[in-house]
């Protein structure tokens, strides 16, 4: 269903990738440090442009989409790093998840129009109330975000993409930084969301949780793909296993285009 | 001989014109060294260059000191008051507040505190009128140059003192070690923190040699003009804010190019033209080149974050 | 009776404070808003000289109607203020800030040169008082009806995003451009208000009148009362329009004491000094938390919604 085409020409960071979701697929993303993992999520969620090369949402050219609209498409992401707002409470937080439709009005509508409003936050905060019992923290909605522990605040970034219910969630290390216990939870998450039918690209290092929930993955180096295919055959690829351990310092050289794209 | 008293009116517009640059070249380099490094708009920067004129003034209206003791003690109490709004002010919020917009926002309010201050305590000392230091702490000669154009050698001093003011930060920023850290810093605070660089000590120099060298403009246009005023200041200091913008903030070259060039501007339209919109050239300066080239007209940033 | 007679005087010889402190939570409105949207713009000094002028002229010599005259300048500022923000879109944070305070001083440089309209360095004079207390405090409590309205439920939320994580509101749907403009023209409007009504209530507009003294003023209001709603531009107004007179009685050094606690409330106090009216509020129903004390700026903005639709 999905076809998210992405293809860079001139750039180093993604040169001529291309990937296809289906639904209820939950493809891996893996490779060594700036191998253009994450500028692949920026680009399918529309946070970069593409120099050259089409994306694709259910059969929906949206190659030139402004960033907000890539979401109200479906798409829905979580970044590298803990992004919660302070000033709200956790479920506030994901409550600007469940508004995302509401928000896609315009700021006329969401300031004045009062009656459907009042609706509109009930809803809201049931739906965010559902996406924190999803991920396991329903009882966290009235703390802050930095009253919580690394592990539950990432999850609860987990739960302001799914309360945006969208049909495609990227996914850019979500588990770093986490307790194994942790890992397995979230591994149990995402394996129900794709028996659910949602389509997922998760970008993680650890290759034993790829192993473990994973369909089929793909390896990127220097913004190419470099194996793709059932996670055993990616892992026992010469390849990928010359990417992860042969030449460290590899992934240093490739970093460097890749923050110019960022920038831009 | 009908050109010739328009070429030497002409002449003696550019000397004003350069005068005026290189004073606002002095000024301007230390609100671009603290705004490009620490990310402070100091607003008390102007109170501070008035302070400095009014410091001399009372060091030697008595005939306590002579002119280069006087200016050496100013420029201290200038760079004093500035490191005083670090130590009090800035170094809290840096350290305090996480979102950086916050902290810009804190840092102006707490600048313009300051400024208030300063400036209170200069109007109540000098009567609030205006002010300037006795003219037999500096002999001014004049040279004649041709027809009616002349040049001071206070103002000769101002230029050359401009311009090596301009080419020494230039080199301290690019080639000292306390210039590395500054850059280093601008960069990235909390890494160059990391790496062992002393943050607080860096901030404090640079406040206290962005000071300094507002407080050197300022005794150096109190000798100039004899007169100055508190609300000269924040003249001064509104045409600073095109100079950053039109240079680039944090670019020395960027900065001295471009008060040359408004200085220019400036005295061209008094002299010739619509005299009443001296001031806008400086606000559609700001206006245009933030609209055109929101980096600067001039060099790229040399020790701005990226 | 004697309670009713002792207001009334109280009121006959405040009634100019009172005026102004209305006018000035006007301005401060504006700037508030600007600035709980992440968007640090002073344009709405600007617009206050534009609506001062708009409006006087319009009463003066066209002797249009009050209320016309208002509605019109303040529409003439809503559409320029959206062009501006539509010219201005690329920037941010202090870059904005100077962009702002040069467009201000440009109306100020430009009323001073338009003498045929504006009078010129002689200033605007003789406008007829024709707005009345009453009226401009309807005014601001329509106003800050509409500003909690504009912090709260999903626009609230929405915003606070805007300003903390443009990049995390775009990956959730918000037009990040469109919510921006929103609160410039909300901005700019305001700003229109206020200087329509003291166009129109103390009869003269000079072309310094909005000046770089007034854009410090504003912008200290909201900084000093709270810039995370609009509770804290009103206190910012009254404190700062109040404050200073009652310091005169301190002698001539009332000013460095102001200076002082400009620097203290800044330096010490992130969420403004209305953080203090909510720490206290919060602390009386016995869930203090020292929200002063944390590291980062938590207390700058009170939660959106926490108290549901």
């Amino acid at each position: 269903m999905k076809d998210a085409r992405v293809a860079f020409g001139g750039v180093r960071a993604l040169d001529g990738v291309s990937l296809t979701v289906q639904d209820g697929q939950l493809l891996g993303l893996i490779g060594p440090n700036g191998s253009g993992k994450s500028t692949l999520l920026a680009a399918i969620s529309r946070m970069i442009d593409l120099s050259s090369g089409t994306l694709t949402m259910e059969g929906r050219d949206y190659t030139n989409a402004p960033a907000h609209l890539a979401n109200a498409l479906g798409i829905a992401r979580t970044f590298q790093t803990v992004r919660l707002l302070r000033t709200m409470s956790v479920l506030e937080n994901v409550m600007l998840g469940a508004q995302a439709e509401w928000v896609r009005r315009g700021p006329l509508a969401t300031w004045l129009w009062l009656s459907r409003a009042r609706r509109e936050e009930k809803r809201a905060r049931r739906a965010a109330q559902q996406a924190l019992e999803r991920v396991g923290l329903k009882d966290l909605g009235r703390r802050h975000p930095q009253e919580l522990p690394y592990g539950p605040a990432r999850k609860v970034e987990i739960a302001r993409a799914l309360a945006c219910e969208p049909k495609l969630l990227l996914l850019d290390e979500p588990t770093a930084g986490m307790s194994q216990a942790e890992r397995e939870e979230v591994g149990i998450l995402l394996s129900e969301l794709s028996k659910d039918g949602l389509a997922q690209v998760l970008v993680e290092h650890d290759l034993a949780m790829i192993q473990r929930v994973c369909n089929r993955v793909v390896a990127l180096n220097f913004g190419q793909v470099i194996a793709e295919g059932l996670p055993a055959q990616v892992a026992a690829d010469e390849l990928v296993r010359e990417a992860y351990l042969g030449h460290r310092d590899a992934g240093m050289e490739a970093s460097a285009p890749m923050m110019e794209i960022g920038r831009q | 001989m009908p050109g010739a008293p328009a070429a030497g009116e002409m002449l003696q517009q550019l000397i004003n014109a350069i005068v005026f640059g290189s004073v606002l070249t002095l000024f301007a380099l230390g609100l671009s060294l603290a705004w490009g490094t620490l990310d402070v708009l100091n607003l008390a920067h102007g109170a501070v260059f008035i302070f400095a004129g009014y410091l001399t003034y009372e060091l030697t209206r008595q005939g306590a000191l002579s002119f280069v003791p006087a200016l050496i003690v100013s420029m201290v109490g200038a760079g004093a008051a500035t490191v005083a709004l670090e130590v009090l002010a800035f170094r809290f919020i840096r350290t305090r507040f996480a979102n950086k917009r916050q902290a810009e926002l804190s840092m102006l309010v707490a600048s313009i505190g300051g400024a208030i201050i300063i400036d209170q305590v200069v109007s109540n000392e000098t009567g609030a009128t205006t002010f300037g230091p006795p003219s037999s702490i500096f002999k001014v000669r004049e040279y004649h140059l041709t027809g009616s154009a002349g040049i001071t050698n206070i103002q000769i001093l101002i230029v050359v003192v401009a311009v090596l003011a301009a080419v020494g930060l230039d080199q301290w920023v690019r080639r000292s070690r306390q210039g590395r850290a500054v850059r280093a810093v601008a960069y990235d605070p909390v890494t160059s923190g990391l790496l062992g660089v002393n943050v607080s000590f860096v901030a404090i120099s640079t406040m206290f040699v962005a000071g300094a060298l507002a407080g050197l403009a300022g005794v150096l246009l109190a000798v100039n003009l004899r007169a100055e005023e508190v609300a000269v200041g924040q003249d001064y200091l509104l045409t600073a804010f095109a100079i950053l913008i039109v240079g680039g903030v944090g670019s020395v070259r960027g900065a001295v190019l471009a008060a040359y060039l408004i200085a220019i501007a400036e005295t061209a339209v008094v002299a010739y033209g619509p005299t009443q919109w001296r001031d806008g050239i400086a606000f559609l300066l700001i206006l245009l080149v933030l609209l055109v080239r929101p980096q600067g007209l001039f060099a790229k940033a040399q020790f701005q974050r990226a | 009776m004697q309670t009713i007679a002792s207001i009334s005087s109280w009121y006959a010889n405040n009634e100019t404070l009172i005026q102004e402190i209305l006018i000035y939570a006007l301005l401060a409105f504006s700037i508030q808003v600007a600035l709980r949207s992440g968007i640090f713009s002073l344009a709405g000094v600007g617009f206050y000289a534009i609506g001062s002028y708009a409006a006087g002229l319009l009463v003066k010599e066209q002797a249009w109607p009050t209320a016309l005259a208002v509605i019109a300048a303040v529409l003439l500022c809503a559409l320029l203020g959206w062009a501006l923000s539509v010219l201005l879109v690329r920037l941010r944070d202090l870059y904005l800030a100077l962009a702002t305070v040069a467009f201000d001083l440009m109306v100020g440089v430009v009323a001073l040169n338009w003498s045929s309209l504006t009078g010129g360095p002689l200033g605007t004079v003789g406008i007829p008082i024709s707005v009345t207390t009453l009226t401009i405090f309807i005014t601001v409590l329509g106003a800050a009806a509409m500003l909690a309205l504009m912090q709260r439920g999903t626009i609230g939320r929405t915003l606070v995003a805007v300003r903390e994580d443009e990049q995390l509101a775009r990956s959730l749907s918000v037009n990040v451009r469109r919510y921006r403009e929103l609160a410039f023209v909300i901005s700019s409007m305001l700003g229109a208000l206020a200087g329509a009504y003291h166009a129109l209530l103390f009869t003269d507009i000079q072309a310094t009148d909005a000046g770089f003294e007034l854009i410090v003023l504003a912008l200290t209001m909201v900084v000093i009362g709270g810039f995370g709603s609009w509770t804290g531009a009103l206190l910012g107004a009254i404190l700062l329009t109040w404050i200073p007179i009652e310091l005169t009685s301190i002698g001539q050094w009332w000013d460095a004491v102001y200076g002082a606690m400009m620097i203290v409330v800044a330096t010490f106090i992130p969420g403004g000094l209305i953080s203090l009216v909510t720490i206290a509020g919060r602390a009386s129903r016995g869930r203090a938390r020292p929200s002063l004390l944390r590291r980062g700026s938590a207390a700058a903005a009170p939660p959106a919604s926490s108290s549901g639709a």
